[in-house]
């Protein structure tokens, strides 16, 4: 899977070079997170490149999610599209995650949240 | 011999217990036991020994001779009245018992029953009351009242009480020069109580009906009718410890759609003209009286010119022959695809017959039926699509071409759409084309006709495919805070449409139903 992966101090990024999270290839993007999620409690994950994302694609964010709370850790959304804005809408993500407008913005949030500072 | 007023007291200590006596085979002769007997008549001994016929048959000579005539050797009882000199009409059960090795007469018991007697007669009489009031009640008050004429709809009411009294309740409303409103419900429990519970219900939709009109520009969606009405009627099914399950169905001619609530009843069974099937049609909701704050939720079934609706309460469908088989809603769907080309009393009058005839005894519940058939036209600017696809397993990527395809249509039919709303229907179609993969074709490949309609704002698409008889459709929805792994498919499915439902045909097929009203002015006007 074509995935940009990076450390920013605590937190861990993840920006998926997917157009698509779907039932074909959301196997795939759950490994990957969960490749980048090991040993670290908090992430970032950037939304920006996928144009679409299905039940398959949501249940595997679910999943991460749920993997990081009960190590005590914490994930935020951002650079959301559109298109996968109006899933997130309407199945009303944004009350069980933060989402954010940008990386930046999601990391400054992450810190706040678990009592690290900024990575930038 | 003068009748005397006597007390209750000295009554019981003449008649408790009863008394012994021996007669002949005939009955008349008294062979023994005449002191006691007459004592317990009332009457002189001497008159007994040889006129025990006269004195006992004396109310009633032709019961008692026959029962003696006709008696063989065997015990027997049977009750008599008796005008007791000094107790005034009184029932005597007389039993008998051979003694053949004495002379083949009988050994008799005489006991008062006047008590058991009267209260049955009170609780018979009480039954009939019962009976011809609440048959009375159903005919004037629960059934159907002014026959509707509806342009291009042909609809017929029947209902059968199986022992006068009906629990079943029927109306037939129109509410607007497009739509007609119809209500077929079934109070559990029988008799007066059931007739008034079902009065009651009826009036508290009739009062719903009048308060959600009331100063307003559109219909009430019939789920929130429903809502108003069990909110008026729970508590008091609650105090009796019954429940209602009923249909509300309105059916639209503008959008040729079938709007419904199924509160718990029986499957509204609907005959396709253009595929020659029938369908059975649920939509999950609790009957009346389960909850006090109920929320309803409606479910929209497209409708073509020739198509046929049959409602029924299930004294039809739970009918048993005498093998004890239950008629069943199949053999209801069958019947109406076999005779969908009748009118519409006629297909009624055949299923009513058919359904009788099956029965062993007669229906023991009382069955009401409503049907309904729609006889408009096609209309001329028609956006209606059908697709025969193979869907397989490893074949997700032929998704995209049927979405590309249906946001082509989306485009062309509702230009103005907000672009929101279109990827919500793209996203709900995607779904339900996994769904049917994973779950409704068990995995393997399988054919599936997918038919999209857009009329008068309201977008439908419908699925056939055959499959395993799993209702995916009606599993209880993941709500993300389940934090579950996966299942949200039917939660963006429910969010994305405004209706969702799987009905189930023959030979194992399905069809899928999702429709989503579409407001292309509120659409336009939120864009610019």
């Amino acid at each position: 899977m074509d995935s940009k992966i990076s450390l920013e101090g605590e937190i861990a990024l993840f920006r998926p070079e997917l157009k698509k999270i779907d039932v074909l290839n959301s196997e795939e993007f759950q490994a990957s997170l969960l490749s980048l999620m090991e040993g670290k409690t908090r992430l970032v994950l950037d939304l920006s490149m996928v144009q679409f994302i299905d039940s398959s694609g949501l249940g595997k964010i679910i999943t991460a999610l749920r993997s990081l709370r009960e190590k005590g850790g914490e994930m935020r959304i951002c650079s959301v599209q559109p298109p996968v804005q109006v899933l997130f809408t309407m199945v009303r993500l944004g009350e069980i995650v933060g989402i954010d407008p940008d990386r930046e913005t999601a990391a400054l949030e992450l810190g706040k949240s678990t009592g690290a500072g900024s990575t930038r | 011999m003068h009748k005397t007023a006597a007390s209750p007291e000295s009554l019981h200590a003449a008649l408790a217990g009863g008394v012994f006596y021996r007669c002949d085979k005939s009955g008349l002769r008294l062979i023994s036991g005449s002191e006691e007997l007459a004592d317990f008549l009332g009457v002189d001994p001497a008159d007994l020994s040889e006129n025990l016929g006269a004195v006992l048959g004396k109310d009633s000579p032709n019961v008692y001779a026959e029962v003696f005539e006709s008696a063989s050797d065997d015990s027997a009882s049977f009750t008599i009245p008796y005008m007791h000199p000094r107790f005034g009409k009184r029932w005597f059960s007389i039993r008998r018992s051979p003694v053949p090795e004495v002379d083949k007469g009988f050994l008799a018991f005489l006991r008062d029953e006047t008590v058991l007697h009267e209260s049955m007669v009170k609780v018979a009489a009480a039954q009939s009351r019962d009976v011809e009031n609440s048959a009375r009640l159903q005919a004037a008050v629960l059934m159907e009242g002014q026959r509707l004429q509806i342009p291009d709809l042909d609809y017929h009411t029947a209902t059968i009480p199986s022992k006068l009294v009906d629990g079943d309740f029927l109306d037939v409303l129109r509410l607007s020069g497009n739509s007609v409103d119809f209500l077929l419900g079934d109070v559990m429990g029988k008799g007066m109580d059931a007739a008034i519970l079902g009065a009651m219900i009826k009036f508290s939709f009739a009062r719903a009906l009048s308060i959600s009109l009331f100063g307003a520009e559109d219909l009430p969606d019939p789920s929130r009718i429903c809502h108003n009405a069990n909110a008026a009627v729970a508590s008091r099914l609650f105090e009796r410890q019954s429940f209602a399950t009923l249909t509300y169905a309105r059916f639209e001619a503008t959008r040729k759609i079938l709007k419904f609530v199924d509160c718990g009843h029986t499957s509204i069974v609907h005959y396709s003209r253009r595929t020659g099937e029938c369908w059975r049609v649920k939509g999950g909701n609790m009957p009346l009286g389960f909850m006090k704050a109920q929320t309803y939720r409606s479910f929209m079934l497209p409708i073509d010119p020739g198509d046929c609706l049959l409602m029924y309460t299930d004294g039809l469908s739970e009918c048993c022959n005498r093998w004890d088989e239950a008629f069943g809603e199949e053999r209801v769907a069958y019947l109406l695809r076999t005779y969908a080309d009748l009118p519409a009393p006629d297909l009624t009058g055949t299923i009513l017959r058919l359904g009788f005839a099956y029965s062993a005894a007669g229906f023991n519940d009382d069955v009401s039926l409503v049907c309904v058939k729609y006889n408009g036209e096609t209309p001329a600017t028609s956006f209606d699509r059908s697709l025969n696809l193979t869907l397989k397993p490893a074949g997700f990527s032929a998704f995209e071409k049927v979405e590309n395809l249906l946001g082509d249509d989306l485009d062309a039919w509702t230009p103005g759409l907000g672009i929101e709303t279109r990827s919500e229907i793209l996203l709900a179609m995607h779904e339900a084309l996994t769904n049917i993969l994973e779950h409704g074709l068990g995995g393997k490949d399988g054919p599936c006709e997918i038919r999209w309609r857009y009329l008068e704002g309201l977008l439908s698409i419908e699925f056939t495919y055959s499959g395993p008889d799993y209702d995916w459709a009606s599993r209880p929805v993941s709500p993300l805070s389940s934090f579950a792994d996966s299942g949200y498919g039917r939660l963006i499915m429910d969010k994305a449409m405004d209706s969702l439902l799987l009905a189930q045909g023959f030979y194992a097929k399905k069809r899928l139903v999702m429709c989503r009203c579409l407001d292309i002015a509120a659409s336009m006007e939120a864009n610019a």
